[in-house]
């Protein structure tokens, strides 16, 4: 008798399985088809690091202070100060990023302290060569124009640049 | 002696014969690159033993060269399937070596983000358990109810897997208003699919017949090996460091700490699939205790904590995940020793797959619920 | 032309036929079976190659399948290790002899057709076998015993099974049980030896719940793991020639066959022998694997006295009319 309970109860769980997997069926699938549709990504999405620039004059906002490259734990970045011009403004006279070692943290962009480096929300990070994977200051400020509709990080909570700016002594 | 005759003493010679089997590093559940020497006999398993080290990456070394704000990333690469956790331990480290107090509210957030971790933990781990078990179909299941909680893990954090949220002293941001109704959702969702499990795969009398009585785990034995998380629970011992030792503020939740009684594959299933939904209490009791006021703590500039050593613990959805820092007094950890709990809980696997048969000993091997990218740091 | 000569000819057709006709619709199964897979786990399933459904695609598979370098691992027994899949395949397309597609649509209507069907599916695991011992690979070698302790668990209740359809409609030839089956279905009559079939069918396929001999949890691929390229399409192939033709003989044994109403009977047969592969497609996106000794004692200790059960009263009915 416990034999044809059992037996009884075994199939009966699996009819119970089977219409789970039917009413299953019945539904529409989920699928994304990437890359013919495109997740909508919220703002804050990281994505690889980009320059940003001023809506106004164009031009970049970073001061060449080397924050960001201080607090990189990959040392991704280089970046070199452009002598002092006429103006006295400083600038960056080269900023190389190398995608093969970003591990797309964002303490470089919480760093900044000018909201000159974020976070684009690029996540198409594939090259075929290394050398694909190295972006220039020009790549890069192209990268940060296209994400004009970001251009304002969100708000920063207190305390956030004083921290994040003490990168390796 | 014939062709057929000599053919036929070969063929029994293998039978007889012990073969050594070597699961992974490349094998379709061995979960990452594990890799199993195991010397089976028939379809018995006479020995299995965990051969590690295939994704070692010097995680304490590389610590001691980095600053501790630094560190907080590098973390999330460990259990990446519980990238939160990883970083909560952490930081609770530093932050005592620092005597440092956490916003109320940072608190909050943490238990609410570090609960939903140890959702889409548990809900792959389901799924991959079934995949283990031979189900393909309940994979696909657990992984559109994790699609969801990912894309509000992003919603919070800004990335999928390697958040990079926690930071010494709080979180890097406040939760977004537009979070708690898709959340509130989502929620509904998983218990809705939780109890699909149950149906689908708990009940199913191939799944019972496969993990009752199978892999049983003494408690006894859970205790001299050092066994936590829901491997010591299904054993029957109710040990949750959430309860037993309190840390962040889960002494202000009401959630219950499931056990099983036998200790097989079978009870540690059923404890994941119950933590799934006490984590969902808890979210939702934080979600209605959240108070107001700062997300983070002031930190000095640069962090250099005194001299000393601390070990933290927390409850990572695979058991005691500790942390033992050691400071010198400099901007870098001077130690770091990362106690992971699947590394723990691996240990036991040759105690109880001894004798058991090939397909039970993927059932065990799947119920331990092991990260490699914890294992091998 | 003399006789013989035409006789042989008309057989070379036919035999081309259902070649042609085997290795077709297996492609077609396999698209079946991803799309069925698919639509359980709310995916999309194949949709590229051959737009809208995908349907091209494992055309598409197989042609790439047969471009790819053929392996033959070091060690392994040469001859064994390449006769096997074609082993498996013939055993297949030999089973398709003795299917009654509809009124004379059937290869040869063999006086001892049923036990034709069963000596020749038995045929399989002598393949799985070779496959798994050929290959020098543990885990094949596992799996190839796992095939073959699979067998002697679910032979003997599948046959007993068939017997009983046997006993109800007094003949052993195919297209005679059919035409036995025009008043009242073998189903309505035996219920339990059709669920006996058909858990015993599964067993025979080697699919989910009971595809342990390349449970690829446990096995990799069990005794396909070595194969790659031509041969392991044929496998493939194969495995859904195998299961159109066993899910064929269900509905011969017991749906009628090609009987029903309003449609022709060819539309019929189809019909039901692809609900009868739907529902094993569903069954296996469903069911977790059983384990071996799992099988073995559900055939010997389940199956087996159930049909034996079910054989003796079907006998005793008949007897006394």
């Amino acid at each position: 008798m416990e034999t044809v309970t059992a037996i009884l109860k075994g199939g009966w769980s699996i009819l119970v399985g089977l219409g789970i997997t039917f009413r299953r069926m019945l539904r529409p699938p989920v699928t994304l088809r990437y890359p013919e549709e495109r997740p909508e990504l919220p703002p804050i999405y990281r994505g690889m690091p980009a320059l940003l620039s001023d809506p106004e004059t164009g031009e970049l906002r970073c001061t060449a202070c080397g924050v960001c490259q201080r607090t990189c734990p990959l040392e991704a970045i280089h970046m070199e100060p452009a002598p002092l011009g006429p103006d006295k403004k400083k600038r960056p006279a080269s900023f190389t990023l190398d995608m093969g070692r970003c591990m797309v943290c964002g303490l470089c962009a919480e760093a900044c302290a000018f909201n000159a480096l974020t976070m684009a929300g690029r996540y198409e990070l594939a090259g075929y060569t290394r050398q694909d994977l190295i972006f220039s200051l020009e790549e890069l400020a192209e990268i940060g124009r296209g994400y004009r509709e970001n251009n304002q990080a969100p708000p920063r909570p207190a305390g956030a640049r004083a921290q994040d700016g003490g990168g390796v002594q | 002696m014939t062709t057929a005759e000599k053919t036929a003493t070969q063929s029994e010679e293998v039978l007889e014969q012990v073969l050594t089997v070597n699961f992974g590093p490349q094998h379709p559940s061995t979960h990452g690159v594990l890799r199993v020497v195991a010397r089976i006999r028939g379809e018995y398993l006479q020995d299995a033993e965990p051969d590690l080290g295939y994704l070692h990456r010097c995680f304490e070394k590389i610590a001691e060269g980095w600053t501790y704000p630094q560190i907080v990333p590098l973390t999330d690469r460990l259990d990446y399937l519980a990238a939160i956790t990883n970083e909560w331990a952490y930081v609770l480290a530093v932050e005592k070596l620092l005597g440092l107090q956490v916003p109320e509210r940072a608190e909050y957030i943490r238990v609410i983000v570090g609960e939903l971790q140890r959702i889409l933990s548990h809900l792959l781990w389901m799924g991959a358990y079934a995949l283990d078990l031979g189900a393909t179909t309940p994979f696909l299941y657990v992984f559109q109810e994790r699609e969801r909680l990912y894309d509000l893990m992003q919603l919070v954090t800004g990335a999928r897997m390697t958040y990079n949220y926690l930071r010494i002293g709080g979180v890097k941001r406040d939760l977004p208003p537009e979070f708690f109704p898709l959340l509130e959702k989502a929620l509904d969702n998983v218990l809705k699919v939780a109890d699909e499990y149950q149906a689908l795969v708990l009940e199913n009398v191939i799944f019972q017949a496969r993990t009752k009585g199978i892999g049983v785990l003494p408690p006894d034995l859970a205790r001299q090996y050092a066994i936590s998380g829901p491997m010591l629970r299904g054993s029957g011992v109710a040990w949750d460091l959430r309860r037993s030792e309190p840390y962040s503020v889960y002494d202000r939740f009401d959630f219950a700490v499931p056990t099983g009684q036998n200790g097989d594959c079978y009870d540690r299933a059923v404890c994941r699939v119950e933590e799934i939904r006490q984590s969902a209490r808890i979210i939702r009791q934080a979600v209605a205790g959240l108070p107001a006021g700062e997300v983070r703590a002031k930190v000095p500039a640069a962090i250099r904590p005194p001299a000393g050593e601390v070990y933290t613990a927390i409850e990572s959805p695979r058991g005691e995940l500790g942390v033992y820092l050691v400071s010198d007094g400099g901007p870098q950890p001077y130690r770091l020793k990362w106690r992971a709990p699947s590394f723990v809980n691996l240990q036991v696997l040759p105690e109880i797959a001894r004798g058991a048969k090939v397909a039970d000993f993927i059932a065990i091997l799947g119920s331990i619920d092991i990260i490699l990218g914890e294992v091998d740091r | 032309m003399s006789k013989p000569l035409l006789e042989l000819l008309i057989a070379g057709i036919k035999f081309a036929l259902v070649l042609g006709f085997v290795s077709v619709n297996a492609l077609f199964l396999i698209w079946l079976e991803r799309k069925v897979s698919a639509r359980i786990q709310n995916r999309m399933g194949p949709i590229y190659v051959g737009r809208p459904q995908g349907w091209l695609q494992t055309a598409a598979d197989a042609l790439k399948l047969l471009t790819k370098e053929d392996i033959i691992p070091a060690g392994a027994d040469r001859l064994t290790f390449v006769v096997a899949p074609a082993v498996l395949f013939t055993s297949a397309v030999l089973l398709f002899v003795v299917i009654p597609f509809g009124p004379g649509l059937i290869v040869r209507d063999l006086k001892l057709g049923v036990a034709y069907a069963a000596a020749v599916s038995g045929l399989a695991v002598i393949s799985l076998v070779m496959a798994g011992w050929g290959s020098n690979n543990k885990y094949s070698l596992v799996g190839a015993l796992r095939s073959a302790s699979q067998m002697i668990s679910y032979e003997v209740s599948l046959i007993l099974a068939m017997l009983s359809v046997v006993i109800l409609a007094g003949s052993l030839s195919t297209v005679e049980i059919v035409e036995a089956q025009s008043r009242i279905w073998f189903i309505a009559l035996q219920p339990l030896g059709f669920l006996i079939y058909f858990i015993a069918l599964l067993a025979e396929l080697n699919r989910a719940p009971f595809d342990l001999p390349e449970a690829e949890s446990e096995l990799v691929a069990g005794y396909n793991t070595e194969y790659s390229g031509m041969r392991w399409a044929i496998f493939f192939l194969a495995e859904y020639a195998n299961l159109f033709a066993g899910s064929a003989l269900a509905v011969t044994l017991f749906l009628g066959g090609w009987q029903g109403p309003w449609l022709p009977p060819v539309v019929w047969f189809f019909l039901k022998t692809f609900l009868v592969i739907v529902v094993a497609m569903w069954l296996r996106w469903t069911l977790p694997r059983v384990r071996p000794d799992q099988l073995t004692s559900l055939g010997w200790k389940l199956l087996l006295p159930a049909a034996l059960v079910n054989l003796g009263v079907t006998g005793f009915l008949v007897l006394a009319g």
